[in-house]
């Protein structure tokens, strides 16, 4: 358990980079934090911090001894307000002017700890309490994601295919393939590659129907990297259930208003980034 | 040479000249067909994008859309069609249908004139499809003293007094004259507002056999809960099992239900799919109460309803133990047999 001991930097270096190994697979940042006293109340002892800590986060001393570090995974800013709301009722502080702290996302996975405890701690930051400092780490390349497009009628496909192109992310970029039918899909190799996969295809299709695409799709190592939209006009809450059940994740049922889709397809794109 | 040989050579002669003109027509035909999809495909290719920027994305109206000859106005009907069954965005039906209306009238009116009645089938479904509402209204009027050939006409022809409004879908319903089908008459009874289906409702013994069967699925499969009385009061009265079996089926997908004991007797029927109907209804209830009725049915004749006990059981809190103990003390190997097909479905879920 990585929360059980107050590591020096250069210890926490190691454990920091086996953290980031995570960062190409999992959607969040890692929080870096800064904590420090500036009350005689606000100093507490070692073991008091690793009583507070969760079992997965890393806290180190501060090199020049001015306070403590906190490493949590899977934390945005949310996250690191939500803990310092935890920190305030664990050790009972009234006073607000208790702790200065700097925070970070690190999203960039070969980035040193050093260097981030480094370059946070001669920021020009300002008298507020609770800064957020931003670095070369905070932004990362544009993440690909893919699309398929497995869908029977040429024209629908295109419509899709000219939606989906003209929409622009933030913090995505999007790799669209279109594709016959289900045979051809899964000859393509296309859906290899760690990279998250919206699919959209239609149930029935020719060669191998779209069913059977969503039985290969989850029967494959990492099958949640996929995200399953089923375009069909069957109608019946029989088929509703089914096709949950089986792992698709929306179905579309035709004929279907464009603008929906593509809200949908925004929104779920949108849930891979981690705020 | 005698006289039969030169007959013979006759006789080969002529086939081999039929053979030929034969060839000749179908490698014609081949020409035209070949010719007409070129065609077909050189007007989508050429307009499908500005089709997708009009209907989808706000462009301009083109002239280039207006389909000129039968090949095009086919193409631009498969390509309307696809999108009013695919894929729209707010004003892209009401373009279609002005569309249809302005540049394809004409070739719809044709067709409904046709006496080839396949044509006149066509011209009625894209009739409705693109609601041609002008073009129904004086259809009807030619049709109002003819007779009309066949079922399928008929249906059409009230879909089309339904769009002109001489009609309602109740009204056609409750209407003697007309001997729809089932699927018909589903059709027009999803047309239908609840308060109208109250209506068929309490004159439910009126109707014909398939508007009984398509009313007791519609009710089903709008999960309207308020009809439950009805239909549980109905299953004690019905005399035909098919009817029974739909009204189980109903009773189901509404998927509510207070109390069961008015389809305990089901679990012995004379009908497998009664009994295995009855066995999916009560399996829905807490195991407490419902397995002295379902362990019994993993003994029954069918498969079906030995499956759907097993499962039944299976899938509630401690059913897979029950089904164990079950096994151990049974002697029936048909029961055994399915509660081990059961377990092993449970394994590899």
């Amino acid at each position: 358990m990585v929360g059980r001991k107050l590591y020096w930097v250069d210890e926490a270096e190691s454990i920091f980079s086996l953290i980031q190994g995570a960062l190409e697979r999992s959607k969040a940042p890692i929080a870096v934090v800064f904590i420090k006293p500036l009350t005689e109340e606000a100093k507490v002892e070692n073991e008091e911090v690793l009583k507070f800590i969760r079992n997965s986060d890393l806290v180190f001393h501060d090199p020049e001894k001015e306070g403590w570090w906190a490493v949590l995974p899977n934390s945005g800013k949310k996250e690191v307000k939500a803990f310092l709301k935890r920190l305030k009722s664990h050790f009972s502080l009234e006073d607000v002017h208790a702790y200065k702290v700097l925070y970070t996302e690190v999203r960039d996975s070969k980035m040193s700890l050093m260097e981030v405890v480094k370059i946070m701690k001669s920021s020009n930051f300002d008298e507020a309490l609770v800064n957020y400092i931003e670095g070369p780490w905070t932004i990362t390349e544009k993440r690909t994601i893919k699309v398929s497009l497995i869908v029977n009628d040429k024209i629908v496909q295109e419509v899709l295919h000219r939606s989906i192109s003209t929409m622009d992310f933030k913090n995505f970029l999007v790799d669209v393939h279109l594709f016959e039918d289900g045979l051809e899909f899964e000859s393509s190799e296309w859906y290899t590659s760690a990279n998250h996969h919206l699919v959209v295809l239609d149930d029935v299709l020719p060669k191998k129907n779209g069913i059977e695409v969503v039985h290969f799709l989850r029967n494959q190592a990492s099958h949640q990297k996929f995200h399953i939209f089923m375009l069909t006009d069957r109608v019946s809450e029989e088929n509703l259930i089914n096709a949950y059940q089986m792992g698709i994740d929306e179905v579309i049922h035709k004929p279907f208003n464009l603008r929906l889709f593509e809200a949908l397809f925004r929104r779920t794109i949108e849930r891979l980034w981690f705020e | 040479m005698t006289v039969s040989s030169i007959t013979l050579l006759w006789i080969i002669l002529v086939l081999l000249t039929l053979l030929l003109l034969f060839s000749v027509y179908l490698t014609v035909l081949r020409l035209l067909e070949k010719r007409k999809l070129a065609n077909e495909k050189n007007y989508i290719d050429r307009t499908k994008h500005i089709w997708m920027n009009y209907l989808f994305y706000g462009g301009d109206w083109d002239e280039q859309l207006i389909p000129d000859g039968p090949h095009e106005t086919n193409a631009t009907e498969k390509l309307l069609i696809n999108f009013l069954n695919s894929v729209y965005v707010e004003g892209t039906r009401q373009k279609i249908y002005l569309f249809a209306n302005t540049y394809l009238e004409g070739y719809y009116r044709k067709m409904l004139r046709s006496p080839e009645w396949s044509h006149r089938m066509n011209g009625l479904y894209r009739t409705i499809d693109f609601q041609l509402v002008a073009l129904a209204e004086s259809h009807l009027k030619r049709w109002e003293s003819k007779k009309v050939a066949t079922v399928e006409e008929d249906y059409y022809l009230s879909l089309l007094k339904i769009m002109t409004c001489k009609t309602t879908a109740l009204h056609i319903i409750k209407d003697d004259e007309h001997q729809f089908s089932e699927h018909q008459n589903r059709a027009l009874l999803l047309k239908l507002e609840n308060s109208q289906l109250q209506d068929l409702v309490q004159n439910y013994s009126f109707l014909s056999r398939p508007a009984k069967l398509s009313l007791i699925d519609v009710i089903g499969e709008k999960n309207y809960v308020e009809y439950q009385e009805f239909l549980m009061s109905q299953l004690q009265l019905e005399e035909e099992s098919e009817i029974r079996i739909r009204i189980l089926k109903a009773i189901e997908m509404i998927g509510f239900y207070k109390d069961y004991s008015s389809i305990l007797p089901f679990l012995e029927s004379d009908y497998w799919e009664e009994r295995m109907l009855a066995a999916r209804l009560i399996g829905t209830f807490p195991l407490h109460e419902s397995k002295g009725y379902l362990l019994p049915l993993l003994e029954d004749s069918s498969w079906w309803v030995r499956s759907t006990a097993a499962r039944s059981v299976a899938k509630q809190k401690n059913g897979t133990e029950l089904l164990l103990a079950y096994k151990d003390s049974t002697q029936d190997r048909f029961a055994i047999e399915i509660i081990e097909e059961q377990l092993m479905r449970g394994v590899f879920a």
